[in-house]
């Protein structure tokens, strides 16, 4: 469903990505693991083309999506949930649902916003609340709720667990594997060892912007030395 | 001298007239962060030809309806197809943008009078608006009056269009966090492009919306551009209620010190620019915002 060809990108001078292969199939969990500055954000943001990469391929669904601008490549099935969460703060959580759903128009298999509602209850409590008022807890609910209602085939998601209490991260992975189970990809960067191994179906381990491992789950929790050396785990 | 509730209520009616022109600025201004010197063109733009359509069809109407057309399509034109391509390429700091549409305005006057001649025009007041109405013992031009309940109405309007519709909420969004916007699959080219061209069209209306009482010359956008960035700035970028209320706060200043204190008028409002430039840089409304 989506495969990355030798992506190289730049950041000005700085050689970031330097030939990442990677691919997800449908229904499929794939994380990118590595240390701080291995290239896993990066590598998120050229497949959206929120940093375009200078030379390799991203194509998503048969088509080539590498110079496409990021609003066509999201319109074409992908769903992102960034690092910071990216909740507009003077934007209300259900307003900020509309939204999403408004610029989903094209796609068949859209949400109505009370499918958010539903799965996260809070959301609800708090819908007319601006997203500057929310909790670090409500804005991940938030940010994975408006990633869902555009009913994306491929759901990105940036460190999802950063800074959320443990209780919190508990509900997000039961929430990421129903989102799995009902067919959507992920793919997923995270710093959080036990829930990347916990959703995963595949594995890939970044340093200094290449793959330096590729494998199923269970490959790389048998595999000591990669563990060591690239995520000190 | 006039009475002092004359001289009032001439304040409100420029208030409102700047006020048009401020809130196409300040949404120019704090969602995409462009230092636009041409607004003033824009309503330079929207007078003349809003004057052509009234001498050619003889109606005011028409002309408040269709003068706005020109400077929204030049605005959109000018942010779609000229500066949007040049902050790719990275030239969009404060300086590269204030350069260019500081020539845009000038380039824009020199055309005008190069086509209508430096002579100073008019539109007639339409028949509904002619003549004065009693207001508290005086008498009052009932135009000036349609000029201020305009400029409140259009206020409203936006306050109503930008708090509560989706529309609003995508630009507020847009202010917010412009990249998480097109991760939305949101073209925001597009949308500013198409603010550019509202904004625009906002300062062509006041444009024919002043022909009646202010005359319409060549160089007529570049004296109001200076006020109208005062009010921006005074108001906070961005804050389109702050824009409301310092339109106000600029439009007295200056028509009460044109009345009472004349020697002021050529300075009082840069005062007031430079006082809030030093003690309040991010401007008098609102805690948060961008600073100037």
């Amino acid at each position: 469903m989506l495969k990355v060809e030798q992506l190289h990108t730049y950041y000005g001078e700085g050689h970031i990505l330097q030939g990442v292969d990677l691919s997800v199939t449908t229904a499929q969990c794939v994380a990118v693991l590595g240390r701080n500055g291995a290239g896993k954000t990066t590598t998120l943001r050229s497949i959206l083309g929120l940093t375009p990469a200078r030379r390799g391929r991203v194509v998503f669904n048969e088509i080539d999506i590498t110079r496409l601008s990021t609003h066509r490549i999201v319109k074409s099935g992908i769903a992102f949930v960034p690092e910071d969460r990216g909740i507009f703060p003077t934007v209300t959580v259900e307003e900020h649902l509309a939204i999403a759903y408004g610029a989903s128009k094209h796609r068949p298999g859209r949400k109505p916003i009370e499918y958010v509602f539903e799965i996260f209850p809070r959301l609800a409590e708090r819908r007319r609340s601006l997203g500057g008022q929310l909790s670090g807890g409500e804005q991940q609910m938030l940010a994975v709720g408006r990633a869902l209602v555009a009913g994306p085939d491929l759901m990105i998601l940036d460190e999802p667990s950063e800074g959320l209490a443990p209780v919190i991260i508990e509900k997000l992975e039961a929430v990421l594997k129903n989102i799995k189970a009902s067919g959507t990809a992920l793919l997923l960067v995270e710093q959080n060892y036990h829930l990347a191994t916990q959703l995963a179906d595949y594995v890939y381990v970044l340093s200094q912007g290449r793959v330096q491992f590729a494998g199923d789950t269970e490959s790389l929790i048998a595999n000591d030395d990669i563990r060591r050396t690239y995520l000190s785990v | 001298m006039q009475p002092f509730l004359i001289q009032l209520l001439n304040g409100v009616q420029l208030s409102m007239l700047v006020f048009l022109l401020a809130v196409g600025l300040t949404l120019i201004f704090g969602l995409m962060n462009i230092l636009n010197l041409a607004h003033g063109a824009f309503f330079t733009m929207g007078a003349y030809f809003g004057l052509v359509v009234a001498n050619d069809t003889g109606s005011f109407w028409l002309a408040l309806l269709i003068g706005p057309l020109l400077p929204f399509a030049a605005g959109f034109v000018l942010q779609f197809f000229v500066l949007h391509p040049l902050a790719q390429r990275g030239r969009s700091t404060h300086l590269d943008l204030a350069l260019l549409t500081f020539g845009l305005l000038f380039a824009t006057a020199g055309a005008v009078e190069h086509v209508f001649g430096s002579a100073f025009h008019s539109i007639v007041t339409p028949d509904l608006l002619k003549g004065r109405v009693g207001l508290l013992g005086m008498e009052y031009p009932i135009y000036r009056l349609f000029i201020i309940a305009v400029g409140i109405a259009i206020g409203v309007a936006l306050v109503l269009v930008i708090d509560r519709t989706l529309v609003g909420a995508t630009l507020r969004a847009g202010v917010d966090n412009r990249e998480m916007v097109t991760a939305l699959g949101i073209n925001i080219n597009m949308l500013f492009a198409l603010v550019f061209g509202f904004g625009s069209a906002l300062a062509g209306f006041a444009g024919v919306v002043s022909a009646p009482v202010m005359s319409i010359y060549s160089s007529m956008g570049i004296g109001i551009v200076v006020t109208t960035f005062v009010v921006v700035v005074v108001g906070g970028l961005g804050n389109l209620k702050g824009s409301f209320y310092a339109s106000l706060i600029v439009g007295m200043t200056d028509t009460f010190a044109q009345a009472y204190l004349p020697e002021a008028e050529l300075f009082a409002i840069y005062i007031l620019l430079i006082a809030v430039m030093i003690f309040r840089p991010q401007g008098l409304f609102g805690a948060v915002g961008r600073v100037a």
